[in-house]
């Protein structure tokens, strides 16, 4: 029994470290940590290695995890690109010392200045603003604007939204902090929170949802989740959005909030040359209309063409804040969030 | 001196991830902090989810527990099987079914245009109860059906009737396993991340992934802290109860119940009892992910799956081995030596698996990143650090299944052994190895079913291109919130549980 126990450990470890041996020696590869889940990155990292011969690795898992784990990992890590569903977690992960700037003179012209890093830290993949969803029989959309006007006593039990620990609610708060001044947006919070139609849970489809059963009348969320919705398999989910509308907040003021998913290069990168190529990859036209098309996104890449869906949304005013103010402004709103006991 | 200076060293390694959590900390900062989340209700929620989840788990183990150890009816012995089965289903797949079936725009509502809203402690209750009573019943049925038959024949001769007899002589025997199987059971609703967050609650595991900031993860800390603090409660609240108390342990030939066999009303009133939380715990969530997941193996079944399958399986066995090698060399020394520093020692070998996987992940992160200032070598992710990490947390396991086979032996067998003139390494070999056969290969299964629904430690350390079932699992939940579309992984981690948990079973009997 014991010998058997033995020969099986051993052969065990012979069988990764092989494993391991093997996969030190080949070159020809990019190592990608990545907070999106989404099929479409599955997709283009497939094209991606068909194109260039480059093969993709991927580790999923949430950024400040793969943040802390980067940061332990040291000059051993493996990682090459880092993929954040945040502007401010980049902001974060370069205070941390675990970037190094890149350039490419391609990304530069397939990118505008503003969803590109200043210094060359990092560049935006897609962006995505975050927008009130409304039931199109219940609500009257002259009450609601602005952000500020979800604080209304009109909407007393009928706001929706998601946890405060999720990252586009801060970064959506700390672009208020930056574009309002900290007083004014820790009064519109606590409007909000006065307004909510039940303890936040759920993701944002869940929010959706929830405003079709009635359980509110409007809810924040990320814009894709519509097209999500509208051509999910569910037929359940497709009928929900059929009585939702959207408002595009700010718009006569700073513009609808805007968040990018975003990449940069691991400072000890062990393929940094691969690593641009696969940016140049991810910010040329074919992969900025896939993730429009695909994954309901919009493209930073301005010559990218939007599907049907999104190109029938009215054009609206994006807000033109720095990127990079969403991380400054972080601490800032999640403590604003904790003080008006925002679950 | 060889065994003991390794005793040592595989000690220290156990508890470092820990040992890092109190380095460095300001500690008038950290009463300061320990104020602050005192006033704020997660610690409220956490305990009273522990008691709820307590209360509803002893009602579907015990009943069932003592009707299948007494008592002969239809389908008793696959039922004492079917019970151990929802040990297969992670709780977050669980709490995800549920919602798809009872939730908005679920099964339910597609038939009969109702749903109910069960996103809530209660709905979390009933979710995480079904998925950890096994743990109390296990321990229940086995104390059960160890009972001293003499004891409860002489409360018969008091006159005390069947519901004294329970109440006053088969429970408080038990209550050693009973507690037992809470202990385990509550560490687990402490560990759970993906049901309770799912759920909207917020709880200490969900508070650390909350408050987990890259830059400063003293807050995860000091957490970790107090929640450390409040388990040392519960094991001092345990000691001075037992404290006093001598377990009896029944010996003799009178042990356990001659079953007697039920007729009529009362044998099916037997089998239905017994039948519900099965129901409920394996058979509804079974079918609704079949239902869901039938039409998609063709679609998810390709290569690439096939090798999550193989990873998955060539990790957890990894692990696994090396989990019962370490328990076992540990549990060897313990019993071999019987040195009382080495027993306060063990003490400290099943840290890692009180505590939630998380804090266990932040306090390896933690040493790495201290190691790698210190050494300039930092974390490698392969999978020998996905097996250390299993290690730490599921040692715990291991060790005790061959702790107590250690201490059922017989006490003067290693004497014969010594006086037949064999050292110390013979007698461990032909003597203890043989008669502990058994609880290795129990311990195997046992960490082998846990490493296969692992989540949290598996999604930190697992490298590139690296993913398991449970990882695959939570990923096409977590995505879209298409729980459908995470129904083949879920079915196939709860088959793969199945057959080591079914084999365990038939051997045992």
């Amino acid at each position: 029994m014991i010998k058997y126990f033995l020969s099986i450990c051993v052969l065990l470890a012979y069988l990764f470290l092989g494993c391991k041996g093997s996969a030190e020696q080949e070159k020809a590869e990019v190592n990608v940590y990545t907070h999106r889940y989404y099929d479409i990155d599955k997709d283009l990292f497939k094209a991606f290695e068909e194109e260039t011969g480059v093969k993709v690795n991927v580790k999923h898992d949430k950024t400040d995890k793969l943040l802390s784990l980067l940061k332990a990992e040291g000059n051993q890590t493996q990682a090459d690109l880092l993929i954040t569903v945040d502007a401010g977690r980049l902001q974060y992960a370069r205070e941390m010392d675990l970037l190094q700037s890149f350039k490419s003179t391609k990304i530069d012209s397939n990118l505008p200045q503003n969803f590109r890093d200043k210094d060359g830290f990092w560049m935006a993949l897609t962006r995505r603003h975050r927008v009130i969803a409304y039931h199109k029989g219940r609500l009257d959309t002259a009450l609601v604007k602005n952000y500020s006007d979800l604080g209304r006593q009109e909407l007393n039990s009928r706001l929706l939204i998601r946890s405060s620990n999720n990252i586009y609610n801060q970064s959506l708060v700390a672009s208020l902090i930056a574009n309002q001044g900290a007083e004014n947006a820790y009064e519109i919070i606590k409007g909000w929170v006065a307004n909510f139609a039940r303890t936040p849970k759920g993701n944002d489809r869940d929010q959706v949802k929830s405003v079709a059963l009635g359980e509110g009348d409007c809810a924040v969320i990320n814009t894709y989740y519509i097209g999500k919705l509208a051509f999910s398999k569910n037929e359940e989910e497709r009928k929900a959005i059929s009585d939702i509308g959207i408002i595009f907040p700010n718009q006569e003021t700073t513009g609808t909030h805007t968040n990018i998913s975003g990449a940069a290069i691991v400072k000890h990168a062990p393929n940094y040359n691969n690593a641009v190529l696969l940016l140049e990859y991810l910010s040329s036209l074919k992969a900025q209309e896939a993730y429009a098309h695909k994954n309901y996104e919009f493209p930073v890449n301005p010559d990218a063409s939007l599907p049907e869906f999104l190109s029938q949304w009215p054009k609206f005013k994006i807000d033109s804040l720095d990127l990079n103010s969403l991380g400054y402004y972080n601490k800032a709103a999640v403590e604003l969030m904790e003080k008006e006991s925002w679950f | 001196m060889v065994l003991r200076a390794s005793t040592i060293i595989i000690t220290v390694f156990l508890i470092s991830p820990f040992l890092f959590l109190f380095v460095d900390i300001d500690w008038p900062f950290i009463i300061s902090i320990i104020k602050k989340h005192w006033q704020s209700d997660f610690h409220w929620t956490s305990l009273k989810l522990m008691a709820l989840v307590s209360i509803l788990s002893l009602f579907w183990a015990i009943i069932p527990a003592w009707l299948i150890a007494s008592k002969d009816f239809f389908g008793r012995s696959i039922l004492s099987v079917l019970h151990l089965m929802p040990l297969c289903i992670p709780a977050y797949i669980l709490a995800y079914v549920y919602d798809g079936v009872l939730g908005a725009y679920g099964t339910l509502m597609s038939y009969t245009g109702v749903y109910f809203d069960i996103k809530n402690i209660w709905g979390l209750t009933f979710v995480l109860s079904l998925a950890l009573y096994p743990y109390v019943f296990l321990l229940t049925k086995i104390s059960f059906s160890r009972q001293s038959y003499d004891l409860i024949n002489a409360a018969r001769s008091l006159r005390q009737n069947r519901i004294q007899r329970f109440a006053k002589v088969i429970i408080p025997l038990s209550l050693p396993a009973i507690i037992g199987g809470l202990f385990l059971l509550n560490m687990e609703v402490l560990n759970n991340f993906g049901a309770v967050s799912f759920y909207g609650l917020k709880t200490y595991t969900t508070e650390i992934i909350r408050l987990w900031n890259p830059m400063d993860l003293s807050p995860v800390k000091y957490l970790g802290i107090s929640l450390l603090l409040l388990l040392m409660l519960f094991l001092i609240l345990d000691y001075i109860y037992f404290r006093n108390k001598e377990v009896y342990e029944s010996s003799g030939a009178n042990v356990g119940y001659d079953r007697n066999k039920l007729s009529g009303y009362k044998n099916w009133l037997a089998f239905f009892v017994c039948l519900l939380p099965v129901l409920f715990a394996l058979v509804l969530p079974v079918c609704q992910l079949l239902i869901w997941g039938v039409p998609l193996f063709i679609e998810q079944l390709d290569s690439g799956f096939l090798e999550l399958i193989i990873n998955t399986l060539a990790v957890a066995l990894l692990a696994c081995f090396v989990c019962v090698l370490l328990s076992l060399f540990l549990s060897s020394i313990k019993h071999m030596l019987k040195e009382p520093w080495i027993d306060k020692f063990s003490r400290l070998w099943g840290l890692g698996y009180t505590v939630p996987g998380v804090l266990l992940g932040v306090g390896i992160l933690l040493i790495a990143s201290d190691l790698s200032k210190l050494l300039g070598i930092g974390l490698s992710l392969s999978v020998f650090t996905l097996a250390a990490a299993y290690t730490l947390r599921f040692n715990a396991v291991s060790y005790n299944a061959l702790d107590s086979a250690f201490k059922k032996f017989p006490l003067n067998i290693r004497e014969a052994s010594y006086n037949l003139g064999k050292n110390k390494h013979h007698t461990w070999l032909k003597v203890d190895l043989p008669l502990i056969r058994p609880s290795l290969i129990a311990a195997l299964i046992l960490v082998f079913v846990e490493i296969i629904k692992e989540l949290p430690l598996t999604m930190l350390f697992h490298h590139f291109n690296f993913e398991t079932l449970a990882i695959r699992a939570y990923i096409l939940m977590e995505t879209d919130g298409a729980i459908y579309e995470a129904s083949v992984p879920s079915l196939i981690i709860i088959f793969i549980s199945f057959i080591p948990i079914w084999y365990l079973n038939s051997k045992s009997q």
